[in-house]
């Protein structure tokens, strides 16, 4: 039979179990929000984690760059 | 019951398939072979229509002779054996914690799991420019934060940073595995050394690890494959440079870079015996845990 786990017990696994996940996923979060810095954002000393002028730049960058511009009209 | 007949007919359904699976693997093997053993600089203008000059063993020799050669077998081997390593004792405890009872353990799942979805070469890029960079790297301004002189990861301690870089990628592998492993755990078994009073720590050491022993052997065993292979992480961040060059970069840079495909080929063939020893290495050790 399963027994009843308290809920002090679930806190200490939740929070620890979140903090390991988070720290793990940084590295793919901090590339997310890097990806809508301006380029003078993105080398900002200090860095910046939220409060920069979100841009989709970027993105725009990447498909013109892309030779796959064109792939619809090929 | 199979009969005669239509097991002849499963035969002729599958051939197509093995032949083109067997085909796959001979004719690089074979052509790997073949080059080995020929003077094949395309640059000095020896090309397959001019008939390459047998050369016998030299390849052979050249390339083990190269002072090159035993400091990148000792790197490939510091990669695999550092990665093992980390990957499954952080693997282990990181299981261990996922199989806790927790609020949103789906979501702290695909968390932890999330770096196994990214490619290597984009990866080893984001932790070199966005990390490991001395002086925009989030590393950096972490040294410079808490008054340290911030570490070049990259030249300092270039094979630590590559295991770290791979680690990272490979961890949530041995995770998934060993987290799929206790859960098949019967807790009973775990209630029942409780109620004679075993500690927590013996509970891991006799019940959880015996347990999982068959797991961590997959995960040794898929992970050494792959990780005798490694190579966009080191062509991105160091190129080879700061003793980072491992067996297989070594070939890449003898074939193209010194546009030598005889030497390179030759380093082939070693990689193969490399891996090949590497494996038998472990099937003993990993069959005695199979067997059981």
């Amino acid at each position: 039979m399963a027994r009843a786990i308290t809920n002090n017990r679930k806190i200490i696994n939740t929070s620890a179990a979140w903090a390991v996940g988070l720290l793990i996923f940084f590295p793919i979060l901090w590339t997310i929000l890097t990806s809508f810095k301006s380029e003078a954002q993105a080398i900002n000393d200090p860095p910046i984690f939220f409060f920069f002028d979100w841009t989709l730049e970027n993105y725009g960058v990447v498909m013109e760059r892309s030779t796959c511009a064109s792939c619809g009209t090929r | 019951m199979a009969t005669e007949h239509s097991r002849s007919a499963a035969r002729m359904m599958m051939a197509p398939a093995v032949v083109l699976l067997l085909g796959w693997m001979l004719v690089p093997l074979m052509m790997t072979l073949f080059f080995s053993f020929k003077k094949y600089l395309p640059l000095r203008g020896d090309s397959m229509a001019n008939g390459l000059d047998w050369v016998g063993f030299d390849n052979y020799v050249r390339f083990i002779g190269s002072s090159s050669f035993w400091p990148s077998v000792q790197a490939t081997l510091i990669i695999v054996g550092g990665v093992l390593v980390i990957t499954i004792v952080l693997g282990v405890l990181l299981a261990l914690l996922l199989d806790q009872p927790m609020w949103g353990q789906g979501a702290v799942r695909i968390l932890v799991i999330s770096p196994f979805f990214v490619m290597p070469t984009v990866s080893a890029l984001v932790w070199k420019n966005m990390f490991m960079d001395p002086t925009n790297g989030l590393l950096a301004h972490l040294f410079i934060f808490f008054g340290a002189e911030p570490v070049q990861w990259l030249s300092q301690a270039s094979l630590q940073s590559i295991v770290m870089i791979v680690s990272w990628q490979w961890l949530p592998f041995a995770t998934l595995i060993l987290l799929t492993a206790i859960q098949s755990l019967d807790s009973e078994q775990l209630e029942a050394s409780e109620m004679d009073g075993a500690p927590k720590l013996k509970q891991f050491w006799y019940i959880i690890l015996p347990h999982m022993s068959r797991a961590i052997t997959v995960v040794v065993l898929i992970q050494t494959i792959f990780l005798l292979a490694v190579f966009a992480e080191i062509f991105v961040t160091t190129g080879g440079a700061f003793g980072t060059r491992t067996l297989t970069y070594l070939i890449f840079q003898r074939v193209l870079e010194s546009q030598n495909i005889g030497l390179g080929s030759a380093g082939g063939v070693y990689a193969i015996v490399l891996a090949n020893i590497v494996a038998i290495f472990l099937m003993r050790i990993v069959g005695k845990n199979l067997d059981k």
